[in-house]
This record gives C-alpha cells, structure tokens and sequence, in this order.
C-alpha cells in the first residue's frame, strides 16, 4: 500500500463505496453497508465519525482497520470519567518550566512549544492526514470534555490560552465510538457522520468467522453462525459480542468438534455468555438454539 | 430516483425539501447538516435508492433513535419515483427512550383544569394547621381546591439528594491533589521559587433521579402529584429523568421542562397516549432496562418506582426486573400508594415479587410521605454504600 498524504476533503484512494468494502475485506474487516457508506463520507468529506452500538459488535475495529488500510498512525484516546485536557490535550513540562524560570531566565518566555506537552488529541492534530483518531467511548467521558471535543471537531484546532490555536495542516480521520451509556450531545451529533453499528447477521457472522478464526472448518462455522443468530434473539442482559463469536468457535475447535451438539454447547458457553442469568436463559431454550440434528 | 438526474439547482432544491420533511416527521436536521448531504451526494452521484438512503442516513439522522422516523420520511420523499425496495432499518431495537410515536390523545386534559395555578401567588399562605392537614390527607381524597394547594406543598419540598465523589478534580483552595499548572503560575512571580502551592480537589456529583410513574386508571391522582415532584425536582435543578408506564414506556422528561407545573401536566397528557388504561408493569420496566442499560439515568441512580403493583404481566417477570434494576440502581425505592393504609399487606402477586428487591418501600400517597421519601433518600448522603 503507498501512502498518500492527502488533502483535506479528498482522499482519493477510493472511488466508490464498494471499493472501500472491499478494501477494507482486506484487512479483514466486513463492514455492512451503512458503515461502509458513513466511512466513506468521512474520508472523503473530512468530517469525524461517530459510531454506535453494543458492546462488542466492531466499533473500535473499524478504525484500526481503516489505519491499517491507509498505512496511517492509529492514535487512541480511551475515555473515562474526569479524562481532562492534561490527560487528552496536552499538558505543560511544569518541572522543565520551573528550571528554567529559576535559571535566571526571569524574563524567558516558558510556554513555547519546546515545554509543551503533547496528548493524543494534540498528537493526531499536528500529524494531520498521517493519523487516524480513535477516541473510544466517550460516553464515559463527562459532559465538560464532549464540550471542549467541539473545538477540534469542527475546525481541527485547538486553542492553548498561553500558546494560541493550533490547526492540524490537514485533517485527521476521528473515529468517536459510544455505547450509549449517556446522551452525547447534539452539538457532537451535528458535527459527525453517525453510523448505528448493529450485530452481524448470520451470513455476515460466518464470513467473519472465516476470517477471523480460519482454522474452523465451515460447516461448523456455520453452525457456530447460525447459533450465535438465535441465542441473540432470546431475552438477554447482555447479547454476546462478535469476538465472543469466535472464542466460542475456536474453543469448540480446539475440543476436537466437527457439528454442533447441545451438550458442548452448554458445556463451553462461558466462551459466549457471561452472565449467569443469561446462561440460564440460553440453558433453557437450547432446543431452539441448536435444532435436531436431521438423521 | 428523481433526485440526482435533475440539474443542480434542481439537486439543491430537492435535499432542501427532504430535509424541511424530515424536520417536520421529527429529526432535527440543521442548516450545515443539509449542506453536507448535498455535498455527499455530488460526491456520490447516487445510482440506487439504497445508495441515497445510506448516505443521508450517516449525514442527516444522527441517532439511531431517529432511523424510524428517517427511513419513514426517505420512503414517503424518494419511493414513488424508486423501483428497488428500501433497505430495511437497523435489526437491534433502536436503544432510546424516546417515543415519538405517541399518539396524542386529547381526552385527558387531566382534572387539573379547574386548578390554574397560574393566577395564585407563588407565596400563598397556608396556615399551619391547614397545611398539616393536607400533608396527610391522601391525594385520592382530596377535592380539587385542596390538590391545588397540596401542588404547591409539592413544590415547596426540600429534597437534597444523595452524592458522589466525581473523577473530576477541580480547584481548590485545599485539597490533596497538586495543580501543577497554578502552582507554576504563582512561582512565575518568585523567580520560579513555588512558595504557594496550588490545590485541586475531586469534585461532588449529585446522584440522578429516575421516576417511573404508573399512570394507569386507579393510580391517576398520585400519578399527578407524582408528576408534579418530578417537576419540582427538575426544576430545583436535580439531575432527573421521568418516565410513565402504563400499557407502555414513555419518556416524559421532556415535558416536564415547562415552568408552570399545570402546563407541564398537560404536555405530558398530550404525550402519554395509555393515560388512565391497564398497566404492563414488568413489560415497561423492562423495556426501560433493556433500552436504558447502563444508562446513568439507572446506573448508580436513585430509582422511583410509583406503582400500586396490580399488574397484567407474569409476577415473575416484574421480580426479575426489578431485581436487574436493584443491581444497576443505586437505590431502588418503591411508592405504592394503597401502602398508605395501615391494614395492606403487599399480597398482589407481582408486588410480593418486586419486594425483596427494594431498598425502601413507602406509601407517596400524601405530601408527608413524599417528604419522608425526600428526607430517607437524602438520609444515606452520608452512607458511602453502594457507590
């Protein structure tokens, strides 16, 4: 892959949304078409990407896949409650700061760049183009962080009191994930491209199993796919994820199996399920999860 | 797919249509999101129905909650010119809330309409001992004069609710953390000699409320002093969310958010469609769970149930969700009006299940036993369980 330092707006690798799918198929990742369309229109528009959905169905994927895709840096930026701008942004070299204040340097100036700092937020802007954003879940963040994010999120700059704006020299590809835990705010919303990234279907859970646990042989992959379908339709707290979908299909590789049955199903769902009360609930309707086999 | 064979102005005029509908089937599309749809179809040059869909769905719907209504308006602005069918709408349910889907029913402009607050004083003087009275008498028996004054009682409750310690460290004159950047800012003016320390301390956060009022036939009156709390909490600017359950689950937060407390009521008998019918109480409890998991409004909240617990579900299914939501919730408490009779025993099936998963069970059937719910809430401000 060549790396292509492209301009903001227009990044030129992909013609068509079908050409990013299929790149992105190459390094792994299958995305439906409503992601593989949002995606496309952030590359191409320079706007951030906002994707949704539950726990464990590839929302953090997709922007290690795209870095991978366009041979640019993956920064990663994991939200969580209090993360401020010394945490995210940047943060001064206060001991550097102080040396040189007391070297005598009275009237040195100690906010230039040399003393700055730099976070994942301010890394990914001043690499511009040559990154890929990941800033995960930011639910967990705090109100007052989404609201500093729409600085950088609209105009790619930010603004250091002592230091002034800096603007990325083109723009990032940001990735904004969220599992819906809290409401962002519209003014987020309105910035982003949003994708709702929904559980796989069974179809498309089998094509990732073959890529993603490729010692499987298809027929049980198949079936694995087809389980994993069902056992999401039941009444869960907690509806298993798709890389939990391939730890259960490895393990009942590794177990030495070729079809399915409902007793080692039952015996390794702890790859799959992990809430008692759901493995209850799997437990129970196990004859629907694994029809008869057809003798 | 008349859209994007037309000429250009032809292309603007049609994505400034489609989103003037789609604005008024209810998703909040704005100026620079039209723009940027129409920037993506140049972009695209769209050659199938599916093709436009998706685009103006990553542009122009920018919450799952709002794809139904999205997809709705696509259908009835593109499809008598498309062949193909339309994409089908995501398979998770859409995790919000927010019903928009209610019909307005007009028939209940509740009883409150002999009770225009509006023209008596804030500060009506309610004589002690009248006062007292009221504050016991059960909201059921009250005559609409006395619920116009009880409102106001309503809304004179002190409630202070119980807090955390947040992530969040703020300044501070003392605390135990450093602020390295004051502290470097102070030392400036002593020749980098940091003489004064600066200090940050972790913030206070209050905990959220959620009410989940029963509104169905027999608990009308409490559901509206209910409402009225909700409303008073809102607007003493607690962190709260108010649902109603009746046949179903609606989100009346937002209705709540009118000053006067009368036309807030209104608003929300104009939204709640299941006004005065049945109730499925463990269907919509837990329909809040499933769409609300891990929410802040459930997670390490103070959950209110208000119900009188006859419920039209499987018992069962009302214990387990109430024995999710104790697990999520900081504190699940639960109102059951026919409490406030000295002789009741919770034998209705469904409520004998919710019970051993409550941490408080009161009455709320007065004002006195609200401000016993606002006093008991508070009261474990300082229990640091459970945090």
């Amino acid at each position: 892959m060549t790396r292509t330092p492209p301009a903001p707006g227009a990044d030129g690798q992909f013609g068509s949304v079908p050409d990013l799918q299929r790149a992105l198929a190459g390094v792994d990742y299958l995305a439906d078409e409503g992601l593989a369309m949002a995606a496309f229109l952030a590359l191409r528009m320079g706007r951030p990407l906002l994707l949704e959905g539950e726990n464990g169905v590839g929302k953090t994927e997709i922007a290690l896949a795209l870095a991978q895709l366009l041979d640019r840096e993956l920064i990663r930026l994991q939200c969580y409650e209090g993360i401020d701008t010394s945490q995210a942004l940047y943060d001064w070299h206060y001991a550097r700061q102080l040396l040189a204040v007391r070297e005598g340097a009275a009237h040195a100036d100690v906010f230039t760049r040399e003393y700055l700092l730099p976070r994942p937020l301010l890394t990914a802007l001043e690499l511009g183009a040559g990154s890929v954003l990941l800033i995960d879940e930011l639910d967990r963040a705090d109100d007052e962080f989404e609201a500093f994010l729409l600085e950088m999120l609209s105009d790619f700059s930010v603004t250091i009191p002592e230091f002034g704006r800096i603007r990325a020299p083109s723009r990032p590809l940001v990735v904004l994930t969220s599992n819906r835990t809290r409401d962002l705010h519209n003014a987020v919303r309105r910035r982003c491209l949003y994708s709702w990234v929904a559980h796989p279907d069974a179809e498309r859970e089998l094509a990732i199993l073959r890529v993603r646990a490729p010692q499987v042989p298809e027929p049980l992959a198949a079936e694995v796919a087809g389980a994993v379908a069902r056992i999401r339709g039941l009444d869960l707290v907690n509806r298993p994820g798709v890389g939990e979908a391939v730890d259960w299909a490895s393990a009942l590789h590794m177990l030495g199996l070729a079809k399915l049955d409902r007793q080692t199903a039952l015996d390794t769902l702890a790859a799959l399920v992990k809430d008692v009360d759901d493995q209850q609930t799997v437990a129970e309707a196990i004859d629907d999860v694994i029809p008869e086999p057809e003798s | 797919m008349a859209a994007p064979e037309r000429g250009p102005e032809d292309l603007t005029r049609v994505c400034a249509e489609f989103t003037v509908l789609l604005r008024r089937r209810g998703v909040p599309v704005g100026p620079p999101q039209t723009a940027a749809f129409l920037e993506a179809l140049y972009l695209l040059r769209p050659t199938t129905p599916a093709e436009l869909y998706w685009a103006g769905r990553a542009v122009l719907a920018t919450d799952v909650a709002q794809v139904p209504a999205y997809t709705r308006a696509f259908a009835e602005f593109f499809a008598p010119a498309a062949g193909d069918p339309l994409p089908t709408a995501p398979a998770d349910p859409p995790p919000s809330v927010l019903d928009t889907e209610s019909e307005p029913l007009a028939r209940l402009a509740l009883d409150l309409a002999g009770e225009e607050l509006l023209d008596l004083p804030e500060e009506a003087r309610v004589e002690a001992s009248e006062a007292e009275r009221l504050r016991q008498k059960s909201f059921a028996r009250m005559t609409a004069e006395e619920r116009r004054v009880a409102a106001l009682l309503i809304r004179r409750l002190r409630v202070r609710l119980p807090r955390r310690l947040s992530r969040r460290r703020r300044r501070a004159p003392s605390g135990r953390y450093l602020d390295m950047r004051k502290t470097l800012r102070r030392s400036l003016a002593t020749d980098g000699e940091p003489a004064r320390l600066g200090r940050r301390r972790r913030r206070v956060r209050q905990r959220p409320v959620t009410l989940v009022i029963d509104v169905s036939g027999s608990m009308t009156p409490y559901a509206h002093a209910l409402l009225r709390f909700g409303h008073a909490l809102l607007h003493a600017g607690h962190r709260v969310e108010v649902f109603t359950v009746g046949v179903r689950l609606s989100r009346v937060t937002d209705a709540l958010r009118h000053d006067s407390a009368d036309r807030a009521l209104d608003e929300v008998g104009r939204r709640v469609a299941d006004w005065d019918g049945g109730t499925r109480l463990a269907t919509s409890v837990t329909q809040l769970l499933e769409r609300r998991r891990g929410h802040a409004a459930l997670r390490g909240a103070i959950v209110v149930i208000c119900s009188d617990g006859l419920d039209r579900d499987d018992p069962r299914l009302l214990g387990e969700a109430t024995a999710r939501l104790s697990r999520l919730a900081h504190r699940l408490v639960w109102l059951n009006p026919l409490k406030g009779d000295p002789r009741y025993r919770p034998l209705a099936r469904g409520m004998a299940a919710a019970l051993p998963h409550l941490d408080l069970f009161l009455a709320g059937h007065n004002v006195a036993s609200l401000d016993e719910l606002a006093a008991v809430v508070a009261g474990h401000a300082t229990s640091a369980r459970r945090v």
